[in-house]
């Protein structure tokens, strides 16, 4: 072969290789791209099964009856305290004790 | 429960949760009808948070520790109520000293704690605190942590007075006195002068230290007279400090608190046994109308209660 074949038959060479090697490039991107997306989704849709049907993990029995009570993880608005609703949880009476000579209804006094 | 009614004072007195129940309406007619309520919502209560029944809801509650368990609304509610009074008393007042109580041997109907059990003080310990108890509202649920035990002895007869209260006032229209162990709580439209309460240091004494008209809201007593019990050697009783989680050491015998609601009224009352020499400034910050009697029988009122106060707090 001559000279000038050569070369050109290498540059020819180098030139798939380089296309080669893009190729796989390109492939192994979209694949991982394309797994990244995969789990992202599984991991959504059990995140939204988690929350939207809490009730197929092992759960205890209602304290109120037979039936099964909910577990609501973390899809709940648990609370520690109720929301306070503008009034003190402990105000002063509307109207004062009066003193009063009656006889007592009742009695207040430790039981 | 037993009765004894007398229709004649418009009157009903009976025995429940431990204590005296008693109701008094202003009108004769609908005695019976207050009556059932009274006793429908006493037996709710009573199966709902009683430490001492096993098949209670909160005894189940405590046998599914750390799970999220939805649970009627009669337990629900009065869970809600405890919590409001624990934030409302900075803490003094605390659902969850059910494991303190038993380690200082009531773990059982008080009749038969009375005579005395065998043991020891334990070691000071504060208790979990009312914070770990998770409500859900969205679902009516509950979750204790394991290891918590609630004990809603100090609200759970007053929160009940209040209900029964206003359910008579509701349903049949008329003004009502309700007293659950003693602690007192109005509904409805009150005769002019008001109900006539006896303030005593138990509520089963006949004769009042001395007596209020109440026209509205409620008043509870809290105290160290009744409830004693010897464990071993050791002399204790019912009202436990939240950071010790053993008896309150208070220089308060009794403490009386005029509220606008029982439920008010009691927690306040029991939050200064609990804060002992601090409860007497914590009521007057609050403008609760109290009277207070301390361990040498001196009487103490804040302004709001009729009487005569002292000027200060003596040493």
């Amino acid at each position: 072969m001559a000279p000038d074949a050569k070369r050109a038959h290498a540059i020819s060479l180098r030139a798939a290789g380089r296309r080669r090697d893009a190729s796989w490039n390109r492939i192994r991107r979209v694949t991982r791209a394309a797994v990244v997306a995969g789990v992202a989704g599984v991991a959504a849709v059990g995140m939204y099964v988690s929350k939207a049907f809490p009730g197929h993990q092992a759960h205890p029995a209602s304290a109120t009856s037979g039936v099964p009570a909910l577990q609501p993880g973390t899809s709940g608005t648990p609370t520690t305290v109720p929301t306070p609703t503008g009034a003190p949880a402990i105000a002063p009476p509307t109207t004062v004790p009066v003193q009063t000579s009656r006889p007592p209804a009742v009695s207040s006094g430790v039981s | 429960m037993t009765a004894d009614i007398g229709v004649a004072d418009l009157r009903y007195r009976t025995r429940g949760l431990g204590t005296l129940l008693e109701i008094v309406v202003a009108a004769p007619s609908v005695l019976l009808d207050a009556v059932r309520i009274l006793e429908e919502e006493v037996a709710r209560i009573d199966a709902a948070a009683s430490r001492f029944r096993a098949d209670s809801e909160i005894s189940r509650l405590h046998r599914f520790a750390g799970r999220h368990v939805v649970v009627s609304d009669t337990l629900f509610s009065a869970l809600d109520a405890a919590l409001t009074m624990a934030e409302a008393t900075d803490g003094a007042v605390d659902p969850t000293v059910g494991e303190a109580m038993c380690r200082l041997g009531y773990d059982r109907d008080f009749s038969l704690v009375a005579p005395g059990v065998s043991g020891e003080l334990p070691a000071p310990a504060p208790v979990p605190g009312w914070r770990r108890v998770v409500l859900d509202r969205s679902r009516s649920s509950v979750l204790v942590p394991p290891g918590v035990a609630l004990d809603l002895g100090a609200t759970a007869k007053a929160w009940t007075a209040d209900r029964v209260a206003a359910r008579v006032a509701a349903t049949l229209g008329v003004g009502v006195l309700v007293a659950l162990g003693g602690d007192v709580a109005i509904g409805g439209d009150a005769p002019e002068a008001g109900f006539a309460v006896g303030v005593t240091d138990r509520c089963t004494d006949d004769r009042s230290a001395e007596t209020v008209a109440l026209r509205t809201g409620g008043l509870a007593t809290s105290g160290t007279v009744v409830r004693r019990w010897h464990l071993g050697d050791s002399e204790v009783h019912h009202i436990v400090d939240p950071t010790t989680g053993l008896p309150a050491v208070t220089p308060w015998r009794v403490v009386s608190v005029a509220a606008a609601s029982c439920l008010g009224a009691n927690a306040a009352a029991t939050a200064a046994m609990v804060m002992g020499r601090s409860g007497w400034d914590w009521l007057q910050s609050r403008g609760l109308p109290a009277r207070l009697v301390d361990t040498a029988g001196r009487v103490w009122r804040t302004p709001g209660w009729p009487g005569v106060t002292p000027d200060r707090l003596a040493g």
